[in-house]
C-alpha cells in the first residue's frame, strides 16, 4: 500500500494551466448518455462541471490515477462532487482553467476498506471572470499488503 | 410562480440503466475504468453487472432540476454517492425545497435531492441551489 506520507504530498499540487470549449456534439452526446432533454439553447449539461475542468487541465483519467497512484483503473470511485456556476456553461465559449489539490485523507469504510480520499478543486473562467469551480472528491481504494510482502 | 419550502420538486425518473449509454459516457469522457464499460466480478453486487458513471448519477438529478427550473437555473450542486447505480436499475431523482431567498436580481431556492433505485435503496443525496425564475409549474 502506498505510504500516507507519500500521497500527502499531492496537497498543493497544482494541475498545469490550460482551456477547454465544449462543442455541440459533445453537449448533444453528453445529454444523451444521462437520458436528459436536448435543450435548444447553447447552455452546456451541468454534468460538464465533470468533464471540462479535467480536460481543460489537459490531464486523462488514468494520468489523474498514476498521479493518485491508483492500484488499478477499477480501484477508484467518486466519492463527492461540490459544483459551484457562477455562469452556466455554454457549448462554443473558450474556458480558462486553473485548479489544484486540496487535501488527501486516508480513511476506513465498511465496503471500501483503506482508501485516500483526494479532493481537488478546479475553476474555469471566462472572459468574465471566474464561471464555475468544481471541486470533486475521488477515493482511491488501497489493498492491504499480504502477509508474504509484509514480512519481505 | 412563487416557490415556498416544503415544495416538491416534480420527480424524473430514468431506466433501465443500460450498458450503451454507460459506454457513451465513457468514449466521452475518456475514462478507461472497465467497471463502466466490461462485465466483471462484482462482489457488492454479487453478480457481473457494469456500473454507472458518477457524473452520470448527479447527471440525473441536474436533468430533474433543469426540468423544472430551466437549463441555466442551476447555481450550486453538491452530492454525496452513497451507493452504485448498475445497469438494468430504474432510477428516480426527487427532491424538495428547505429554503427560499427573494433577491433585488434574482430569486433562488435551495433544496435537498436525492436519487434512488426502485427498490428504495439511497444512491445519491446532496443539496443544490437554483434560480427560479424558469418555474413554471411546481405542483
Amino acid at each position: 500500500m502506498l505510504p500516507i506520507e507519500k500521497v500527502q504530498e499531492l496537497v498543493g499540487y497544482r494541475f498545469p494551466p490550460g482551456s477547454y470549449k465544449i462543442e455541440h456534439w459533445e453537449n448533444y452526446l453528453l445529454t444523451e448518455a444521462t437520458a436528459g432533454h436536448h435543450s435548444s439553447s447553447v447552455y452546456a449539461h451541468p454534468s460538464f462541471l465533470f468533464h471540462a475542468p479535467l480536460a481543460a487541465v489537459g490531464l486523462n483519467y488514468q494520468e489523474i490515477f498514476d498521479l493518485c497512484g491508483a492500484e488499478s483503473a477499477d480501484a477508484v470511485r467518486a466519492g463527492e462532487y461540490d459544483w459551484e456556476i457562477f455562469r452556466t456553461l455554454e457549448e462554443g465559449v473558450e474556458y480558462q482553467a486553473q485548479g489544484q489539490i486540496l487535501s488527501v485523507d486516508r480513511k476506513e469504510g465498511k465496503q471500501a476498506g483503506t482508501f485516500d480520499a483526494v479532493v481537488f478543486a478546479i475553476e474555469l473562467s471566462d472572459s468574465g471572470g471566474i464561471a464555475a469551480c468544481a471541486t470533486n472528491t475521488w477515493l482511491f481504494l488501497r489493498t492491504e499488503p499480504s502477509a508474504e510482502e509484509t514480512s519481505s | 410562480m412563487s416557490v415556498m419550502i416544503g415544495d416538491p420538486i416534480p420527480t424524473w425518473s430514468h431506466g433501465p440503466v443500460t450498458p450503451e449509454r454507460m459506454a457513451l459516457m465513457a468514449a466521452i469522457l475518456r475514462d478507461p475504468n472497465p467497471i463502466h464499460f466490461e462485465p466483471s466480478d462484482n462482489v457488492e453486487a454479487g453478480h457481473h453487472l457494469r456500473i454507472n458513471q458518477g457524473p452520470l448519477n448527479v447527471g440525473y438529478v441536474a436533468n430533474m432540476l433543469t426540468a423544472w427550473a430551466g437549463p441555466d437555473s442551476i447555481k450550486r450542486l453538491k452530492v454525496r454517492f452513497v451507493a452504485n447505480v448498475f445497469e438494468g436499475d430504474h432510477i428516480e431523482a426527487s427532491g424538495v425545497v428547505t429554503a427560499v431567498a427573494e433577491g433585488s436580481e434574482e430569486a433562488t431556492a435551495e433544496c435537498d435531492v436525492r436519487l434512488v433505485r426502485s427498490n428504495g435503496d439511497l444512491l445519491l443525496t446532496g443539496t443544490a441551489v437554483v434560480r427560479t425564475l424558469g418555474i413554471t409549474d411546481n405542483r
